[in-house]
Protein backbone atom coordinates (compact mmCIF):
# COMPACT_ATOMS: atom_id res chain seq x y z
CA UNK A 1 0.00 0.00 0.00
CA UNK A 2 2.98 2.33 -0.47
CA UNK A 3 1.37 3.95 -3.42
CA UNK A 4 -1.14 5.93 -1.47
CA UNK A 5 0.58 7.35 1.63
CA UNK A 6 -2.38 7.22 3.96
CA UNK A 7 -2.29 6.18 7.60
CA UNK A 8 -5.03 4.82 9.83
CA UNK A 9 -5.53 5.08 13.60
CA UNK A 10 -3.47 2.59 15.59
CA UNK A 11 -5.18 -0.77 16.02
CA UNK A 12 -7.88 0.20 13.56
CA UNK A 13 -7.83 -2.96 11.46
CA UNK A 14 -7.99 -5.26 14.50
CA UNK A 15 -10.96 -3.27 15.77
CA UNK A 16 -12.54 -3.35 12.30
CA UNK A 17 -12.22 -7.14 12.08
CA UNK A 18 -13.80 -7.55 15.52
CA UNK A 19 -16.77 -5.36 14.56
CA UNK A 20 -17.27 -7.10 11.23
CA UNK A 21 -17.06 -10.54 12.84
CA UNK A 22 -20.00 -9.57 15.07
CA UNK A 23 -22.29 -9.09 12.05
CA UNK A 24 -23.59 -12.70 11.88
CA UNK A 25 -24.64 -12.77 15.55
CA UNK A 26 -26.27 -9.33 15.34
CA UNK A 27 -28.21 -10.41 12.25
CA UNK A 28 -29.31 -13.61 14.01
CA UNK A 29 -30.75 -11.60 16.88
CA UNK A 30 -32.62 -9.43 14.39
CA UNK A 31 -34.02 -12.40 12.44
CA UNK A 32 -35.38 -14.58 15.31
CA UNK A 33 -38.88 -13.17 15.87
CA UNK A 34 -42.08 -14.85 17.07
CA UNK A 35 -44.56 -15.88 14.34
CA UNK A 36 -47.21 -13.39 15.37
CA UNK A 37 -44.80 -10.45 14.89
CA UNK A 38 -45.53 -10.71 11.15
CA UNK A 39 -49.18 -9.92 11.85
CA UNK A 40 -48.31 -6.81 13.87
CA UNK A 41 -48.23 -4.36 10.91
CA UNK A 42 -51.66 -5.53 9.66
CA UNK A 43 -53.13 -5.36 13.15
CA UNK A 44 -51.76 -1.81 13.46
CA UNK A 45 -53.35 -0.81 10.13
CA UNK A 46 -56.72 -2.30 11.17
CA UNK A 47 -56.55 -0.48 14.52
CA UNK A 48 -55.81 2.83 12.74
CA UNK A 49 -58.78 2.38 10.40
CA UNK A 50 -61.09 1.54 13.31
CA UNK A 51 -59.85 4.57 15.26
CA UNK A 52 -60.46 6.81 12.23
CA UNK A 53 -64.03 5.50 11.82
CA UNK A 54 -64.86 5.95 15.52
CA UNK A 55 -63.26 9.39 15.74
CA UNK A 56 -64.87 10.53 12.49
CA UNK A 57 -68.30 9.33 13.62
CA UNK A 58 -67.90 11.07 16.97
CA UNK A 59 -66.87 14.35 15.36
CA UNK A 60 -69.66 14.28 12.80
CA UNK A 61 -72.27 13.61 15.45
CA UNK A 62 -70.94 16.41 17.65
CA UNK A 63 -70.83 18.91 14.80
CA UNK A 64 -74.17 17.99 13.18
CA UNK A 65 -76.42 21.04 13.19
CA UNK A 66 -79.29 21.16 15.78
CA UNK A 67 -80.96 23.52 18.19
CA UNK A 68 -83.12 26.66 17.80
CA UNK A 69 -80.79 28.32 15.29
CA UNK A 70 -80.98 25.30 13.01
CA UNK A 71 -84.79 25.10 13.36
CA UNK A 72 -85.03 28.72 12.29
CA UNK A 73 -82.82 27.95 9.32
CA UNK A 74 -85.12 25.11 8.33
CA UNK A 75 -88.14 27.42 8.50
CA UNK A 76 -86.45 30.06 6.41
CA UNK A 77 -85.45 27.44 3.90
CA UNK A 78 -89.00 26.14 3.57
CA UNK A 79 -90.43 29.66 3.22
CA UNK A 80 -88.00 30.29 0.38
CA UNK A 81 -86.41 33.32 2.04
CA UNK A 82 -83.11 31.61 1.39
CA UNK A 83 -82.58 29.48 -1.72
CA UNK A 84 -82.87 25.75 -1.40
CA UNK A 85 -79.77 24.29 -3.00
CA UNK A 86 -80.52 20.67 -2.22
CA UNK A 87 -80.61 18.96 -5.67
CA UNK A 88 -83.09 16.30 -4.55
CA UNK A 89 -85.57 18.90 -3.36
CA UNK A 90 -85.16 20.82 -6.61
CA UNK A 91 -85.66 17.90 -8.98
CA UNK A 92 -88.17 15.83 -7.08
CA UNK A 93 -91.72 16.53 -5.88
CA UNK A 94 -92.25 17.59 -2.31
CA UNK A 95 -93.84 15.15 0.08
CA UNK A 96 -96.62 17.65 0.69
CA UNK A 97 -99.01 17.32 -2.19
CA UNK A 98 -100.59 20.66 -3.04
CA UNK A 99 -103.67 20.22 -5.15
CA UNK A 100 -104.65 23.07 -7.38
CA UNK A 101 -108.41 23.73 -7.27
CA UNK A 102 -110.54 25.24 -10.00
CA UNK A 103 -111.00 28.30 -7.84
CA UNK A 104 -107.22 28.76 -7.75
CA UNK A 105 -107.16 28.50 -11.52
CA UNK A 106 -110.00 31.02 -11.93
CA UNK A 107 -108.35 33.45 -9.56
CA UNK A 108 -105.08 33.20 -11.50
CA UNK A 109 -106.84 33.70 -14.86
CA UNK A 110 -108.76 36.73 -13.59
CA UNK A 111 -105.54 38.23 -12.21
CA UNK A 112 -103.80 37.66 -15.53
CA UNK A 113 -106.55 39.47 -17.45
CA UNK A 114 -108.19 36.56 -19.19
CA UNK A 115 -111.72 37.28 -20.55
CA UNK A 116 -114.62 36.06 -18.45
CA UNK A 117 -116.01 34.03 -21.37
CA UNK A 118 -112.75 32.09 -21.60
CA UNK A 119 -112.66 31.57 -17.86
CA UNK A 120 -116.21 30.15 -17.75
CA UNK A 121 -115.36 27.89 -20.70
CA UNK A 122 -112.41 26.45 -18.78
CA UNK A 123 -114.32 26.14 -15.48
CA UNK A 124 -117.27 24.40 -17.16
CA UNK A 125 -114.83 21.97 -18.75
CA UNK B 1 -26.73 -26.61 -2.21
CA UNK B 2 -27.48 -24.62 0.92
CA UNK B 3 -24.65 -24.26 3.39
CA UNK B 4 -25.34 -24.83 7.09
CA UNK B 5 -25.22 -21.68 9.25
CA UNK B 6 -21.95 -22.70 10.94
CA UNK B 7 -20.21 -23.09 7.61
CA UNK B 8 -21.55 -19.74 6.41
CA UNK B 9 -20.24 -18.06 9.51
CA UNK B 10 -16.82 -19.68 9.10
CA UNK B 11 -16.69 -18.59 5.47
CA UNK B 12 -17.74 -15.07 6.41
CA UNK B 13 -15.13 -14.78 9.16
CA UNK B 14 -12.51 -15.94 6.66
CA UNK B 15 -13.61 -13.20 4.27
CA UNK B 16 -13.39 -10.66 7.10
CA UNK B 17 -9.88 -11.81 7.95
CA UNK B 18 -8.62 -11.81 4.35
CA UNK B 19 -10.46 -8.86 2.83
CA UNK B 20 -11.39 -6.29 5.49
CA UNK B 21 -8.15 -4.33 5.14
CA UNK B 22 -8.02 -4.60 1.34
CA UNK B 23 -11.59 -3.42 1.00
CA UNK B 24 -10.97 -0.54 3.39
CA UNK B 25 -8.15 0.78 1.19
CA UNK B 26 -10.21 0.18 -1.95
CA UNK B 27 -13.04 2.31 -0.55
CA UNK B 28 -10.74 4.87 1.01
CA UNK B 29 -9.25 5.75 -2.37
CA UNK B 30 -12.71 6.69 -3.59
CA UNK B 31 -14.08 8.63 -0.64
CA UNK B 32 -10.94 10.25 0.88
CA UNK B 33 -12.31 10.06 4.41
CA UNK B 34 -11.46 7.53 7.10
CA UNK B 35 -14.89 7.81 8.77
CA UNK B 36 -16.87 7.43 5.54
CA UNK B 37 -14.66 4.54 4.41
CA UNK B 38 -15.28 2.82 7.78
CA UNK B 39 -19.07 3.20 7.39
CA UNK B 40 -19.08 1.95 3.80
CA UNK B 41 -16.90 -1.06 4.63
CA UNK B 42 -19.38 -2.09 7.33
CA UNK B 43 -22.24 -1.78 4.81
CA UNK B 44 -20.25 -3.87 2.33
CA UNK B 45 -19.75 -6.68 4.80
CA UNK B 46 -23.43 -6.58 5.80
CA UNK B 47 -24.24 -7.07 2.11
CA UNK B 48 -21.69 -9.86 1.81
CA UNK B 49 -23.20 -11.64 4.82
CA UNK B 50 -26.72 -11.27 3.38
CA UNK B 51 -25.69 -12.44 -0.10
CA UNK B 52 -23.38 -15.25 1.05
CA UNK B 53 -26.07 -17.98 1.16
CA UNK B 54 -26.82 -17.32 -2.53
CA UNK B 55 -23.17 -17.40 -3.65
CA UNK B 56 -22.83 -20.53 -5.76
CA UNK B 57 -19.28 -20.08 -7.02
CA UNK B 58 -20.29 -18.78 -10.45
CA UNK B 59 -17.59 -16.12 -10.09
CA UNK B 60 -14.31 -16.26 -8.19
CA UNK B 61 -14.91 -15.33 -4.55
CA UNK B 62 -12.63 -12.31 -4.61
CA UNK B 63 -14.17 -10.83 -7.79
CA UNK B 64 -17.60 -11.42 -6.26
CA UNK B 65 -16.51 -9.56 -3.11
CA UNK B 66 -14.91 -6.71 -5.03
CA UNK B 67 -18.03 -6.37 -7.20
CA UNK B 68 -20.14 -5.86 -4.08
CA UNK B 69 -17.59 -3.43 -2.64
CA UNK B 70 -17.23 -1.39 -5.85
CA UNK B 71 -20.99 -1.22 -6.45
CA UNK B 72 -21.62 -0.14 -2.88
CA UNK B 73 -18.95 2.56 -3.14
CA UNK B 74 -20.17 3.85 -6.51
CA UNK B 75 -23.73 3.96 -5.11
CA UNK B 76 -22.48 5.98 -2.15
CA UNK B 77 -20.77 8.41 -4.53
CA UNK B 78 -23.91 8.70 -6.66
CA UNK B 79 -26.05 9.56 -3.62
CA UNK B 80 -23.45 12.02 -2.43
CA UNK B 81 -23.36 13.67 -5.83
CA UNK B 82 -27.14 14.10 -5.87
CA UNK B 83 -27.09 15.53 -2.35
CA UNK B 84 -24.33 17.98 -3.33
CA UNK B 85 -26.22 19.03 -6.47
CA UNK B 86 -29.36 19.75 -4.41
CA UNK B 87 -27.27 22.09 -2.27
CA UNK B 88 -25.79 23.69 -5.40
CA UNK B 89 -22.37 22.28 -4.56
CA UNK B 90 -19.87 20.17 -6.48
CA UNK B 91 -18.89 16.73 -5.24
CA UNK B 92 -15.57 17.03 -7.07
CA UNK B 93 -14.73 20.19 -5.13
CA UNK B 94 -15.77 18.51 -1.89
CA UNK B 95 -13.46 15.57 -2.64
CA UNK B 96 -10.56 17.90 -3.45
CA UNK B 97 -11.10 19.61 -0.11
CA UNK B 98 -11.07 16.21 1.61
CA UNK B 99 -7.75 15.35 -0.04
CA UNK B 100 -6.28 18.69 1.12
CA UNK B 101 -7.65 18.42 4.66
CA UNK B 102 -7.18 14.68 5.27
CA UNK B 103 -5.36 14.38 8.64
CA UNK B 104 -4.26 10.82 7.81
CA UNK B 105 -2.47 11.71 4.58
CA UNK B 106 1.29 11.65 5.03
CA UNK B 107 2.53 11.88 1.45
CA UNK B 108 4.13 14.84 -0.28
CA UNK B 109 2.63 17.47 -2.56
CA UNK B 110 3.15 15.35 -5.68
CA UNK B 111 1.27 12.41 -4.19
CA UNK B 112 -1.51 14.73 -3.08
CA UNK B 113 -1.70 16.06 -6.63
CA UNK B 114 -1.84 12.47 -7.94
CA UNK B 115 -4.85 11.76 -5.70
CA UNK B 116 -6.56 14.88 -7.01
CA UNK B 117 -5.95 13.94 -10.65
CA UNK B 118 -7.32 10.45 -10.04
CA UNK B 119 -10.32 12.03 -8.32
CA UNK B 120 -11.08 14.03 -11.50
CA UNK B 121 -11.66 10.83 -13.53
CA UNK B 122 -15.27 9.68 -14.08
CA UNK B 123 -16.37 7.23 -11.40
CA UNK B 124 -16.15 4.05 -13.45
CA UNK B 125 -12.84 4.99 -15.08
CA UNK B 126 -11.52 5.82 -11.64
CA UNK B 127 -12.59 2.37 -10.46
CA UNK B 128 -10.67 0.77 -13.34
CA UNK B 129 -7.59 2.87 -12.58
CA UNK B 130 -7.68 2.13 -8.86
CA UNK B 131 -8.11 -1.62 -9.35
CA UNK B 132 -5.29 -1.77 -11.91
CA UNK B 133 -2.82 0.77 -10.51
CA UNK B 134 -3.22 0.27 -6.74
CA UNK B 135 -4.65 -3.26 -6.47
CA UNK B 136 -2.60 -4.53 -9.45
CA UNK B 137 -5.56 -6.67 -10.46
CA UNK B 138 -5.50 -8.53 -13.80
CA UNK B 139 -7.65 -7.08 -16.56
CA UNK B 140 -9.71 -10.29 -16.71
CA UNK B 141 -10.56 -9.95 -13.01
CA UNK B 142 -11.37 -6.26 -13.32
CA UNK B 143 -13.68 -7.15 -16.22
CA UNK B 144 -15.51 -9.59 -13.92
CA UNK B 145 -15.75 -7.04 -11.11
CA UNK B 146 -17.08 -4.21 -13.26
CA UNK B 147 -18.96 -6.23 -15.85
CA UNK B 148 -17.16 -4.72 -18.85
CA UNK B 149 -15.06 -6.22 -21.61
CA UNK B 150 -11.29 -6.56 -21.30
CA UNK B 151 -10.78 -4.53 -24.46
CA UNK B 152 -12.72 -1.52 -23.21
CA UNK B 153 -10.98 -1.83 -19.85
CA UNK B 154 -7.53 -1.63 -21.41
CA UNK B 155 -8.54 1.36 -23.49
CA UNK B 156 -10.08 3.11 -20.50
CA UNK B 157 -7.06 2.47 -18.30
CA UNK B 158 -4.67 3.66 -20.98
CA UNK B 159 -6.62 6.91 -21.42
CA UNK B 160 -6.74 7.48 -17.65
CA UNK B 161 -3.05 6.73 -17.26
CA UNK B 162 -2.04 9.17 -20.00
CA UNK B 163 -4.38 11.84 -18.62
CA UNK B 164 -2.88 11.59 -15.16
CA UNK B 165 0.67 11.28 -16.42
CA UNK B 166 0.41 14.50 -18.37
CA UNK B 167 -1.06 16.27 -15.32
CA UNK B 168 1.40 14.92 -12.76
CA UNK B 169 5.16 14.66 -13.29
CA UNK B 170 7.13 11.58 -12.29
CA UNK B 171 4.22 9.19 -11.90
CA UNK B 172 5.48 6.25 -9.82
Amino acid sequence: MDRQHIRVPEGYFDDLQARLSAIPSSQHAAVVRPWYSRLAPYAAMAACMAAMVVAGNFILRRTAPSGPAYDEYETMLSSELIPNTDPYAIYHDSDDVYEVSLEDVAEYLIASGTKVDHISFIIDE
Amino acid sequence: MTRPPDELERLFNGIVRDYSERLYWHVRRFVHSHEDADDIVQDIFMKIWTALPSYRGEAQLFTWIYRIATNETLNWLRKRRVRAALSFQSLDEEMERRIDDDPWFDGDALQRQLSKEIQKLPDRQRGIFILRYYEEMKYEDIAEVLGVSVGSLKASYHIAYEKIKSAVKDLD
